[in-house]
């Protein structure tokens, strides 16, 4: 894995450390400080394993190169943070501030998570009627950790938190693939991403949407460097980037667990299951203690059976997603559709067939569209204010998965036969 | 590439935005910001654990959103069938027909509400 890449995902990861221990801590009812030295304890840990000990790649890169990708990390950077500016607000959009930083206030009270624990947080949250009580507090708890430490709830750190993952989305698929061919990797993440006014407004919205893009996308960037490598450390980052995604919302859940349900052959190796459950387990335990004990129950889930089958059976249903999802395509990412249908021909012409993680973003997408199906809201509300989200989640990472396929144009890289176990 | 040039590249980018979403963004008057002037003072009258009613012109739900968003910790709702002991009001600056029949614990005016905090319980 290259060093660009190590440092790119460190930003991101370390609001994802802030946003664990700080949890943690909030339940053992310790202080503020404790999360600082846990924060730089694993930041600095960090550093050390991944900077120092991993394998990476040393390329000699020319002058031309080296000036090219300067100029171009200036450009994005510059680009996203003068148009975030320009579509910013303090507040930013309506379920930044009455969902996740509402949140976020309830996570600065000790007492009132302490005072019989935490099953007031969910009776709190639901007397308020608070959307999405049921989420995961990866985003309410970073900006938690923020306005605790300096008793205030100055909006600087939400947007601070948004725009590190938001630069962090077209600067992680650049360094990835700017050795392969610069031209491509300008083209995505300038083209596809930067300059995309849809992709600006999330960053300047301050929700937790660009998490699941940001770790979603890093999870296929560690995956596919631990194919090419077999490192196993690079597993273990797999898995944090794993836990960074059930942590940002729910959606990442389903994201994470079909990811690993794609991948399960190269998981059974018991040394991959460790590495892999290193990163993930302790997000999947902190997760699975605020779902039981403190959280409501979701409404997607828990609306009982009744209806079910007429809403599947349901032409018309079928129809308006379908619609939506085509409009939203056409309106914002019409080059990411026509990259991806250059794609398809590529792959028709030269006979071959997408890499797994491809099949496995796809099913994602049929995924979540198949949630509207079931779901108990008001189809054409639920779709309208939610299908700009969803695409933004999967749209990075199949871009980089089909630009990585692209660029490697040979076969996928394979988990050795030695690697797999023996039944 | 040498890494200490991009994580100087970013740094560099981070204090920049800082600078303009200080300058900028942090100074703009929306309704939150408005609300949050407005009820500047309602907080001393009421406790952690309150829960009052809130009462607003057409029941706007993004008006009690920001009115909960402000006054959080105290918890706020708009059942109009629940009795309360205490009533926050918020009304626009031409309505002043509140000033009779209730025991007004706190009021506030400015350019665009007027705000009560009322000791009955009181619809609409």
């Amino acid at each position: 894995m290259k060093k660009e890449s190590i440092i790119i995902l460190s930003l991101p990861l370390s609001i994802l450390f802030i946003s664990i221990l700080y949890y943690v801590n909030l339940i053992l009812n310790l202080p503020v400080a404790c999360t600082i030295i846990e924060t730089l304890t694993a930041f600095i840990f960090f550093q050390y394993y991944f900077l120092v000990k991993i394998k990476q790649e040393s390329i000699r890169q020319n002058l031309w190169l080296k000036t090219i990708s300067y100029l171009m990390i200036a450009t994005i950077l510059y680009l996203i943070i003068d148009d975030t500016m320009k579509n910013s607000v303090r507040f930013g959009a309506w379920d930044a501030w009455w969902f996740w930083n509402y949140r976020a206030k309830f996570f600065t009270q000790n007492d009132l998570w302490n005072q019989h624990n935490m099953p007031t947080y969910g009776r709190n949250l639901v007397a308020n009627r608070l959307g999405h009580a049921d989420y995961s507090p990866g985003l309410s708890t970073a900006v938690a950790f923020f306005w605790k430490l300096t008793s205030s709830t100055n909006m600087l750190y939400p947007f601070l938190i948004a725009l590190v993952f938001s630069i962090s989305i077209p600067l992680l698929i650049f360094t990835e693939l700017y050795q392969k061919n610069i031209i491509v990797a300008s083209f995505v993440s300038l083209g596809l991403l930067v300059t995309n006014k849809f992709y600006i407004g999330f960053t300047a919205a301050m929700l937790a949407d660009v998490w699941i893009s940001f770790f979603l996308l890093a999870s296929l960037v560690c995956w596919n460097n631990y194919l090419e490598t077999k490192d196993k450390k690079l597993l273990f980052l797999t898995g944090l980037m794993l836990g960074g995604l059930i942590w940002s919302k729910n959606e990442g859940l389903f994201l994470a667990f079909a990811f690993i349900a794609f991948n399960v052959k190269s998981f059974l190796q018991k040394k991959n299951l460790l590495n892999l459950l290193c990163g993930l387990g302790l997000p999947l335990v902190l997760l699975i203690v605020f779902k039981g004990f403190f959280a409501p129950k979701g409404d997607l889930f828990f609306q009982g059976k009744s209806g079910l089958k007429d809403k599947i059976t349901s032409v018309e249903r079928y129809k308006l997603i379908w619609d939506y999802f085509a409009l939203e395509i056409n309106t914002h990412h019409l080059l990411a559709k026509l990259t991806t249908l250059y794609f398809g021909i590529h792959l028709v012409v030269l006979k071959k067939w997408p890499f797994r993680n491809f099949y496995f973003l796809l099913f994602s997408l049929l995924g979540y569209l198949g949630i509207y199906l079931i779901s108990p809201h008001n189809l054409d509300w639920h779709i309208s204010t939610s299908i700009d989200r969803i695409v933004w989640h999967l749209l990075p990472a199949f871009i980089y998965q089909i630009v990585y396929q692209l660029s490697e144009n040979s076969k996928e890289p394979q988990i050795l036969a030695s690697d797999i176990p023996q039944f | 590439m040498r890494s200490i040039v991009l994580l100087a590249f970013v740094l560099c980018g981070i204090l920049y935005a800082v600078y303009r979403f200080t300058n900028t963004s942090l100074k703009d008057e929306g309704n939150i910001s408005h609300f949050e002037n407005g009820l500047k003072g309602v907080l001393s009258h009421l406790s952690k654990e309150s829960r009052i009613n809130f009462i607003c012109e057409n029941d706007d739900v993004q008006k009690i959103l920001e009115a909960r968003y402000v006054l959080f910790p105290v918890i706020l709702d708009f059942e109009k069938d629940k009795q309360y002991d205490t009533s926050l009001i918020v009304l626009p600056i031409s309505d002043s027909s509140r000033e009779k029949d209730n025991v007004i614990i706190w009021k506030n005016n400015d350019d665009r509400f007027r705000y009560y905090l009322i000791k009955k319980t009181a619809s609409l």
